[in-house]
């Protein structure tokens, strides 16, 4: 075999720590070493020197081509290789080397860069890094410099092959090298290169070091640019739109990515990375069921030819895992179509979630927008629905009316943009689908009262959601009602108990609630501009779940003041408004008062109680939670009623009556009974511990006899006594937990707020004798 | 700023952290990396010097990013790693606080230039010590002792070290082994921390196997009392009075060993032959009245006596006799049984008997004349054990009764930190990779730091600089004790 001399040609700055392990990497096996140093001030030089390199000094230009063609000047060997300081030639790639370079016919090689990331992913990226020593074969561009454009100007591709060889690049690992440093300096040198120089590949580069800056839709306007340039015979192309495709996903941009995906697989058909990148699109969307047939595809796919870039693992979930995943939210499409129909405006903040919730099961997703300037309409669009957008005309059923009129499905299931499906209801609703049992149905409906979302707090309501196309229409402006398409005959819905939709009320912000209370407002006062009760009655409504309670009871005073007693809602709102602004004996004869009316709905009676306790009046509060008991949960179908009135919340609130009568034992089992009911455990629990002080039994011994010790009612408890500030206590029944290990991300949140709690309480304690000390700042 | 005004505020900086003064530190030496770029030649040297300004001040979530800020630029300097581990140690990941330490062991060359050759492992060995005996991994830090100790540690850290590993479940044996091999310790050394980790048998076999009983009778005499021996005591005294003048101290362990005989047995006929204005035999005199004679005896003034009196009784107290000791304090105080567990519980602190202290001083607490200063005791001494819960609550009632008090506050938070530290790694030790907790950690870390900063400032101001180094004076992990190591790391360096 004839012998071939090796080039290792190199260009070096403050590479001290890193050339000699590059260099010595070879092992001997470069002819000749040659370095050009653009001003070091350390000691690359004089490592280098020692390795037996010749090593050439210039100044810094900015231009990376200038300096690795000035290598390339001195180079003396048959082949050049070239690598960057931070790079390290694999041991075991030395014999494949040493054949490449005494193999006749190619003019150069691809080799295998593998990059590893901070966290520990790899990249293996193709580099042309091997090549003839010719004169001709020069590198182009000051950053991101190339030889394959001066190859291919002489020979054809087939002279180009691919090599095993491997290459360990440290660059992108930002524990091991000075990240933004780099970035500044190819960002200047991007920035200098003239506009007529610009090409596919320089956005390319440019989108590479805003994604590395996370300046993501930076990233994205230069990696549509070079997508729009490049050639895709370039070698950079496939990365390209992996990156791209994937800057897609993480800005919500699905259909987007959808269309690149279409798109490129036609072009990279061998490229399978996009398969699965499609995969996980559907995913992403909540289309589950295309998602596991896609990612399936994939793994029966052969492995990427080796001119692809191959990273060691770019999702957090095996391809497996995705199939297992998605698998247990598909649904078998095995009835009527279904068509979603949403409406809204500026519902940015819940709208992805409302919609992916529905995914999997709709056939259709209709949104129609009122004016948003928000990203509602985008949101909508990307995640696969049609988006019309209407005027607002102050009219809620002209929009949902308009919205059934572009449904296709044999069925309609209607949500608000803040509202979601759980995943248990939508087989609910295939289930009533296909029953065909009636042609509507009534749905609970779950709206939290509060922001903390607490099990307690949640109203039930029922509402016709679900139901067949072409059918029904709407009337009214507001609160709008659902009658006989063509006529104004009233239907009876079914009920259904276990089709429930949630409303997101509070996940938006409590502006954006204003704001839309202000939008219902406006248009109440637009209908109705004299005085009637029903205005009153729905702005006294709307007012009461914007939290504005004042004006809910003033309100609600002047709907009743017109002498109407027939809305069942009415009593609810009213007396409920009247107990938050402290004007228990007006709630407690309003409450009465609707209870003649509808003496089977608990939650007045619950209410009439509170208000009694609240005023004072315990015998009759204690009468009212019995009462309550006895009479089991109100209708919900019927009546707008909050769940547990008849059951646990009564127990719970019966408790604390006993308390206040010195009926302790009667407070414990009261509160035992609701600690075994999950939606009342935790303030049952706390309860217990509080009363702990005047029983005799010791807590642990009660909650162990009873069946309720675990790891949460122990912080629970420990949580009660750190705030009563007994802390001693709160310690003791930490180390009931002793031996128990629990993995569960919900006894982290438990314990942080059980150690927040003590410091806030010994702070507290602390305050009461020096509040001026300078430590209190720190705490 | 020109190279001269940085310069300036540099010197500024050394100055004032020479004074201890790290709030003025922190002032100039941000100014001074402000106008550094981070691959300056003196970058490196800053990264250090300000980390460990910010961890002395108790800002360790702001020391820990600059930390890693400096290791993101300078991946392989290890007294980043150093400090890191320290600030993991206080954290109570002791896992990661490890793996630095060890880092810092494993990188042998400083990329500080004027510290390289200088700056020794040792600090971090008795980090890893320290961890190791906290795992209950004894074996492993018998193998980081002799790492330790052929670093050429300085005296104190050793003998915190020393008295760490023999209040452990450690092989004694090996422990002593290694320490009189080694010639690390002196011999004087070595008795007197096993006396003080209460090891009085293998005591006695160290000062029988370095044949030096004569040079060691004092603390021969005390294990032989400790273990109940009255009869050898009084011997080896006779042996030992033609020999040598008998000691102040001796006359006190004859008299005690004579008193706690059954019956007891007076020791007058010696007490006699011995100079009767040394105060300590007029104290036993004294003692001897009121055992034989149940005299209320007689007044006495001289200061020094008093003192003796009280040390005596809490000599009886710690070797069990628990009536005489209270007799001797109730005639000799003229107070009630409950003041006397109070007084005698004082004095035990004083001598460092945390446990005693704390025994007799929660006997002693009384409601109608509650003394701030014993709460504070108390704390010290749960503390020193611990039970970080009681002492905080001793702390917090210290601070109810004497507002004016600067220092029982920040014991509090200081106590509270340990304390909550602790739980959350105890309880959550599958998460401490968790973000979550670990910036709980950091808070927590940084208000305990932060708490004893104050302290140790409002301690030098009103007590002129003697104020308590270190509450909880032994190598506890989940207490800071490393001050020493951390003041001969930064010398060197200025």
């Amino acid at each position: 075999m004839e012998h071939k001399c090796l080039s290792l040609c190199m260009i070096a700055k403050n590479e001290a720590e890193n050339i000699g392990r590059c260099i010595s990497s070879l092992r001997g096996l470069a002819d000749e070493i040659i370095v050009v140093d653009t001003g070091s001030m350390d000691r690359t030089s004089e490592i280098a020197l020692s390795q037996g390199a010749k090593v050439i000094h210039m100044k810094w230009e900015d231009d990376f081509s200038k300096a690795r063609n000035l290598s390339l000047e001195q180079a003396k060997g048959d082949w050049v290789l070239y690598l960057d300081c931070d790079e390290e030639l694999y041991a075991e790639s030395l014999p494949e080397l040493e054949k490449l370079i005494t193999t006749e016919g190619p003019e150069a090689y691809f080799i295998q860069i593998v990059n590893t990331t901070a966290e520990g992913m790899e990249l293996t990226v193709p580099g042309l890094r091997l090549f003839r020593n010719r004169k001709e074969y020069r590198f182009t561009g000051c950053i991101h410099e190339q030889i394959l454009p001066s190859i291919l100007q002489h020979y054809d591709h087939s002279r180009v092959l691919q090599s095993n060889v491997m290459v360990h690049h440290f660059g992108y690992n930002q524990k091991l090298t000075n990240i933004s440093a780099k970035i500044q300096r190819n960002m200047r040198i991007l920035e200098n290169i003239p506009e007529e120089q610009r090409d596919g590949f320089y956005y390319y580069n440019l989108g590479t070091e805003y994604l590395r800056l996370c300046k993501r839709e930076e990233a994205l306007v230069h990696f549509t640019k070079s997508a729009a340039l490049t050639n895709p015979g370039q070698g950079y192309g496939p990365i390209m739109i992996k990156r791209m495709v994937t800057l897609l996903f993480e800005l919500g941009k699905y259909r987007q990515a959808q269309q690149y995906l279409e798109h490129y697989r036609g072009i990279y058909n061998d490229y399978t990375d996009l398969v699965l990148l499609a995969g996980i699109c559907h995913f992403m969307c909540g289309r589950y069921s295309e998602a596991g047939n896609i990612i399936k595809e994939y793994l029966g796919l052969p492995p990427s030819p080796q001119w692809y870039p191959i990273e060691s693992a770019f999702l957090t979930q095996t391809p497996e895992e995705l199939i297992e995943s998605a698998a247990q939210h598909a649904i078998i499409r095995d009835y009527p179509a279904l068509s979603i129909c949403i409406i809204g405006k500026n519902e940015a903040a819940t709208l992805a979630t409302c919609i992916k919730s529905v995914n999997e099961i709709a056939s259709q997703i209709v949104y129609i927008d009122t004016g948003s300037t928000d990203k509602s309409r985008e949101i909508a669009f990307e995640l696969g629905a049609e988006v019309y957008t209407i005027p607002w005309e102050h009219d809620f059923s002209i929009v949902r009316n308009y919205a059934l009129d572009q449904a296709q499905g044999e069925w309609i299931l209607v949500l608000d943009a803040d509202e979601v499906l759980p995943e248990t209801s939508a087989m609910a609703v295939i289930r009533a689908i296909k029953s065909e049992s009636s042609p509507a149905y009534l749905v609970k409906i779950h709206t939290p009262l509060d922001q903390n979302q607490s099990a307690q707090n949640w109203q039930l309501s029922g509402s016709v959601r679900l139901y067949r196309n072409k059918m029904l229409r709407y009337q009214g402006v507001l609160a709008e009602e659902l009658l006989f398409k063509g006529s104004d005959a009233i239907f009876e819905p079914e009920l259904t108990y276990d089709l429930e939709i949630v409303h997101l009320h509070f996940q938006s912000s409590l502006e954006h609630v204003s704001e839309k209370r202000k939008i219902w407002e406006d248009t109440i006062l637009r209908k109705w501009s004299e005085d009637t009760p029903v205005k009153y009655f729905l702005l006294g409504k709307e007012a009461f779940y914007a939290q504005e309670t004042p004006k809910a009871a003033e309100y609600f005073s002047r709907y009743f003041e017109a002498g109407f007693s027939n809305d069942s809602a009415a009593f609810y709102y009213y007396t409920l408004s009247l107990i938050n602004i402290g004007q228990y004996e007006q709630a407690i004869k309003i409450a009465e008062e609707g209870q003649k009316t509808f003496p089977d709905y608990t939650d007045l009676f619950y209410l009439t109680g509170i208000a009694y306790g609240l005023n004072g009046q315990v015998k009759e509060a204690e009468g009212m939670m019995l009462e309550c008991l006895k009479m089991g949960e109100a209708a919900w179908g019927r009546y707008l009623c909050s769940p547990g009135t008849g059951h646990y919340k009564a127990l719970l609130s019966l408790g604390p009556i006993y308390v206040r009568q010195g009926r302790l034992h009667e407070a414990v089992n009261v509160f035992l009974q609701a600690a075994k009911i999950p939606q009342s455990s935790e303030q049952a629990v706390a309860h217990l511990a509080a009363l702990q002080g005047g029983m005799t039994i010791p807590i642990d011994i009660l909650l162990k006899n009873q069946g309720l010790f675990n790891w949460r009612n122990t912080i629970i408890v420990a949580q009660t006594f750190a705030k009563m500030g007994n802390r001693m206590k709160s310690w003791e029944c930490l180390r009931l937990l002793d031996d128990q290990t629990v993995d569960q991300p919900e006894f982290l949140d438990r314990m942080i707020g059980l150690v927040e709690t003590l410091v806030f309480n010994v702070k507290g304690q602390l305050v009461q004798h020096t509040p001026d000390h300078p430590i209190l700042k720190y705490v | 700023m020109d190279s001269k005004e940085i310069i300036s505020n540099y010197k500024l900086a050394q100055y004032f952290y020479k004074r201890e003064d790290y709030e003025q530190t922190r002032r100039y030496l941000k100014i001074v990396v402000d106008h550094t770029h981070p691959r300056d030649e003196h970058a490196l040297q800053l990264y250090w010097e300000y980390s460990l300004c910010l961890y002395k001040l108790g800002e360790c979530a702001e020391a820990l990013s600059k930390v890693e800020e400096g290791l993101s630029q300078y991946p392989d300097c290890r007294e980043l790693f150093y400090i890191k581990g320290q600030i993991y140690y206080e954290m109570g990941l002791l896992r990661q606080s490890k793996d630095f330490f060890v880092k810092f062991v494993a990188v042998k060359t400083s990329f500080l230039k004027c510290m390289e050759g200088m700056v020794t492992n040792y600090e971090a060995y008795s980090y890893l010590i320290a961890i190791s005996v906290s795992n209950g991994k004894y074996e492993e830090a018998l193998h980081y002792l002799r790492l330790f100790i052929s670093e050429k540690p300085d005296i104190s850290t050793l003998n915190k070290l020393c008295l760490l590993l023999l209040r452990s479940g450690i092989d004694k044996q090996t422990l002593i082994e290694i320490l009189v091999s080694s010639n690390v310790i002196s011999e004087i050394a070595l008795v007197q921390l096993l006396l003080m980790s209460k090891e009085y048998g293998i005591c006695l076999d160290v000062i029988k196997n370095l044949r030096r009983e004569n040079n060691f009778y004092a603390e021969w005499i005390q294990c032989q009392l400790h273990l109940g021996r009255y009869n050898e005591v009084q011997n080896m005294i006779y042996g030992i009075i033609p020999l040598i003048s008998m000691g102040r101290d001796i006359a006190i362990y004859y008299c005690v060993s004579r008193w706690l005989e059954t019956p007891r047995q007076s020791s007058r006929d010696v007490l006699v032959k011995l100079d009767g204005n040394l105060a300590e035999v007029q104290a036993c005199l004294w003692i001897e009245e009121l055992i034989f004679n149940n005299n209320s005896p007689i007044e006495l003034s001289d200061i020094n006596i008093q003192d003796i009196i009280k040390k005596i009784a809490l000599t009886i107290y710690i070797l069990g006799d628990i009536c005489l000791a209270f007799d001797i304090i109730q005639n000799y105080c003229l107070c009630s049984r409950k003041e006397a567990y109070a007084e005698l519980g004082r004095e035990a602190f004083d001598s460092g008997f945390f446990n005693e202290a704390k025994t007799l001083l929660e006997r002693g607490l009384s409601q109608k004349d509650e003394k701030p200063e014993d709460y504070y005791k108390l704390g010290i001494a749960c503390g020193g054990f611990g039970t970080y819960e009681q002492a905080l609550e001793y702390f917090l009632r210290a601070a109810a009764l004497l507002p004016e008090n600067q220092v029982y506050p920040c014991l509090v938070f200081e106590t509270l930190a340990i304390q909550e530290i602790r739980i959350l790694v105890e309880k959550l030790d599958s998460f401490t990779e968790n973000l979550t907790l670990k910036n709980e950690l950091l808070r927590l870390c940084t208000l305990k730091r932060k708490s004893k900063r104050l302290r140790q400032i409002i301690e030098q101001e009103e007590t002129d600089g003697k104020g308590l180094a270190d509450i909880y004076n032994h190598f506890d992990v989940w207490s800071c004790v490393n001050d020493i190591n951390e003041e001969a790391i930064w010398n060197i360096n200025v």
